[in-house]
């Protein structure tokens, strides 16, 4: 099926990247799994996060949205609103730090945060929100694409555990985490010095907004 | 089949390339239409039949271009929103925003902005709420800053808004008197003018401060970009011109402009 949308993927290849690659963000991933604030905590409950701009002079306009997620027995449902002027799929994810980026974290003084910087300030992908939060393999890829898109998606809370267990080490607490969304248009020109990841282009890759999950109620 | 359904959703959503919104037109210069929301349009008028204070259903694409546009009649609430104007008084009235006691206070103040606002909503209707509502909860008295965009910046980097506004308060920080905007949609903390115009500027050019919005109107080419200071009470762009052009100026805000500004930007 994949095969059929080709052009609505997003290399699998670079979420197997996110999961393994302590890598690039190997230093943000040991210091996150020492924060006593994100073990053993349940994840019951309603989480929002505001989504705000990050990198927004590469277009006219100033994304913003939210993500909410609702977890009630083992039902979980996430949805993320976001609004810009983009129409590309907007690679999505919940990471395992708890601070968005900010200018401080463009390491190479381009003026821009790339997804590799990024990741350095809010960790690694926990949570891939894509079109199966149910599995790891088969909705990997497939992102929402918009420039103002509204993505809901739901999920078994004990799969979701699982498998961000095995893929992070790390239980399914969610406040404080890190909501990351990425993508400009494919014509949007940024230096060479931006750094991107597996198969994605500049473009792609490159962090728009950012939010920080609180919980609700 | 999920995957179906979720790949036909993002093809569809594909197709539907033009966004849509009504507005009152404010001002055309320069290919540029400007609407009372605050959002552009760019596009040569040679051939369209458009004038200030039209209110119309506009189509752009996602360059912002005026794809097509329609003349509508302006509903009552919007009649309502453009004259929230009260000319109480004909000299300046002195308004004296409180001086907030501290960071953790200035934080504060941040944290208690209502976070439930509408998708479609307006600068305009948001700040004036998290300034009311602030003044009603604990009696802070704040300031607005907008922030108006000249026509040759929005051209240079194809922006799709032409003024910003937030509240403004004043903090005494351990002895320095700071001027901190609290824009809750768009910062994740308050931020000085200049970080603040920052987000829209991204020459980041210092704007010139002005009391006219003429200057800012009739002068487009040599700044990026004008601030002007005004008391809680302004609302939207129209009530700095008309002060301007009438030399009356704003001194309350009634219940009922909050309540619709309340209704028009935040979710009940």
């Amino acid at each position: 099926m994949k095969n059929t949308i080709p052009f609505i993927l997003i290399s699998a290849s670079l979420l197997m990247a996110c999961g393994k690659d302590g890598g690039s963000g190997g230093n943000s991933l040991s210091n996150v799994s020492r924060n006593p604030a994100l073990e053993g905590q349940k994840a019951e409950g309603s989480y929002r996060a505001i989504l705000r701009p990050l990198n927004n002079h590469l277009s006219g306009f100033l994304p913003s949205g939210v993500a909410e997620i609702n977890i009630l027995g083992d039902s979980v449902q996430v949805k993320t609103l976001l609004d810009d002027d983009a129409r590309v799929n907007h690679l999505q994810s919940i990471h395992m730090g708890t601070v968005c980026p900010t200018i401080e974290n463009d390491l190479n003084k381009d003026g821009l945060i790339d997804i590799i910087e990024a990741k350095k300030a809010s960790g690694e992908v926990f949570i891939p929100l894509d079109a199966d939060l149910n599995s790891d393999a088969e909705g990997a890829g497939l992102y929402p694409l918009g420039d103002s898109f509204t993505y809901i998606e739901n999920a078994s809370l004990s799969k979701l555990e699982s498998d961000a267990k095995s893929r992070t080490g790390q239980s399914l607490k969610l406040a404080g985490r890190v909501v990351l969304i990425h993508g400009v248009n494919g014509g949007t020109i940024m230096p060479e010095t931006v750094a991107t990841q597996g198969s994605m282009t500049r473009q792609a890759s490159v962090p728009i907004a950012c939010g920080i999950l609180r919980k609700e109620k | 089949m999920k995957k179906l359904f979720f790949a036909g959703l993002m093809l569809t959503c594909s197709f539907l390339q033009a966004e849509t919104f009504k507005s009152r037109i404010q001002s055309i210069e320069d290919g540029i239409i400007k609407f009372d929301n605050g959002r552009v349009a760019f596009q040569d008028l040679k051939s369209f039949n458009l004038h200030p204070d039209d209110y119309i259903e506009v189509k752009i694409d996602e360059l912002s271009t005026l794809l097509s546009y329609k003349k509508l009649h302006s509903p009552e609430d919007t009649n309502l929103k453009q004259f929230t104007l009260r000319t109480e008084e004909t000299t300046p009235p002195l308004f004296e925003p409180t001086i907030v006691q501290g960071m953790d206070e200035a934080w504060k103040i941040f944290n208690r902005s209502n976070p439930y606002w509408k998708r479609v909503s307006e600068c305009t209707d948001r700040a004036h709420v998290w300034a009311h509502q602030e003044f009603k909860t604990t009696g802070t008295k704040s300031r607005k800053i907008f922030v108006f965009l000249t026509a040759s910046y929005i051209n240079s980097v194809r922006f799709k808004w032409w003024f910003h506004v937030a509240p403004l308060y004043r903090v005494n920080d351990n002895g320095t008197i700071k001027e901190l905007v609290m824009d809750y949609r768009y910062s994740d903390r308050p931020q000085t003018v200049k970080e603040w115009t920052d987000l829209f500027v991204y020459t980041k050019r210092p704007c010139k401060v002005t009391t006219r919005f003429s200057e800012y109107d009739v002068n487009p080419q040599t700044e990026n970009c004008y601030l002007i200071y005004e008391s809680m009470h302004y609302k939207i762009p129209g009530e700095i011109h008309e002060q301007e052009l009438s030399g009356r100026y704003k001194t309350s805000s009634s219940e009922s402009e909050i309540k619709a500004s309340l209704r028009y930007a935040f979710q009940q």
